[in-house]
C-alpha cells in the first residue's frame, strides 16, 4: 500500500491534501478543487520510474514503482517540498 | 499521479462532533444535549429563540450572559453550528472564527481518528510553524 498523505488544515479549519481512498475524505467535508499534482511515468529508456512536476520537470527517480509514489505523496503532499504554495487556499465550490 | 484536493470542512459525523466540542470547549458529555428531533435554543434571559438544533450546549455552560450554542442537523445531514453574534460573531469572541477553526480542526482529526484506528493504523496531529494543524496517519504497513 502506498503512503497516506498528511492533512492539512487551512485558516478557516477547511483541509488540503492529496487524494487517497485509504481515509474517508467524505466524511469530512465537501471535496473540491482537484488538481493535477504530480506525474510517476516509467522511463524506458532508463529503465526506471520518475516522477514529474505538472510542468513535466522530473524531480524523482526510483527502480521501484511503490517506492516512487510513496516519495511523489511525501514531497508533494501538505509540508512537502514540492506542494505549489498558490494551490494551497483554492476556493471550494459547493456547487 | 497525484491530486490535490481541497475539503471544505461540515460536521457530518456527530459522534466527531460531540468529542471536538468537549475538546476544544472543554464540556463534559453530560453537558452536550444530544437530541433526535430539533429542541428550541434559550437566550441569556431564559428566552425562548426561533431557532432549534440537535445538538446543544445550554448557556450555563456557555459563559455569564451567553446564550445557548447548538448545532442543527440539516437536510443533506450536516450540522449546522447556530451561535449567537454576542458568543460568536466577533473576532475576539469566545466562540468566534478562531474557537470555530480550532473547532473544525478538532472534528477533522476526530474523524479520522476514529476511522483509521479500526484499520489499526496511529493517528496523530501535529502544529506546523505557521500555526496550521496537520494529521498524519502511520502503521498502514
Amino acid at each position: 500500500m502506498s503512503a497516506i498523505p498528511v492533512l492539512e488544515f487551512d485558516e478557516n479549519g477547511d483541509i488540503v491534501t492529496l487524494y487517497t481512498d485509504e481515509i474517508d475524505l467524505y466524511e469530512l467535508g465537501v471535496i473540491g478543487g482537484v488538481r493535477r499534482a504530480s506525474h510517476v511515468e516509467f522511463d524506458q529508456a532508463r529503465q526506471e520510474w520518475m516522477v514529474r512536476t505538472p510542468d513535466g520537470e522530473v524531480v524523482h527517480r526510483d527502480r521501484n514503482r511503490e517506492r516512487a509514489i510513496e516519495w511523489e505523496i511525501w514531497n508533494f503532499g501538505p509540508g512537502g517540498p514540492h506542494q505549489p504554495a498558490p494551490d494551497r487556499d483554492l476556493e471550494v465550490s459547493n456547487g | 499521479m497525484s491530486m490535490y484536493c481541497n475539503i471544505k470542512t461540515q460536521f457530518k459525523n456527530r459522534a466527531a462532533l460531540i468529542a471536538a466540542l468537549m475538546e476544544t470547549g472543554h464540556w463534559m458529555a453530560e453537558q452536550i444535549e444530544v437530541h433526535d428531533e430539533p429542541q428550541h435554543l434559550y437566550g441569556y434571559q431564559g428566552d425562548r429563540r426561533e431557532q432549534t438544533a440537535h445538538v446543544i450546549i445550554r448557556r450555563q455552560h456557555v459563559g455569564h450572559a451567553s446564550n445557548d450554542i447548538g448545532f442543527a442537523r440539516q437536510a443533506d445531514a450536516t450540522y449546522a453550528a447556530v451561535i449567537s453574534e454576542y458568543d460568536g460573531g466577533r473576532d475576539t469572541s469566545k466562540y468566534g472564527p478562531r474557537w470555530q477553526r480550532a473547532l473544525k480542526e478538532s472534528y477533522g482529526y476526530h474523524v479520522i481518528k476514529a476511522q483509521q484506528e479500526k484499520r489499526g493504523r496511529r493517528v496523530e496531529r501535529i502544529r506546523t510553524p505557521q500555526g496550521r494543524q496537520q494529521v498524519i496517519v502511520s502503521g498502514y504497513r
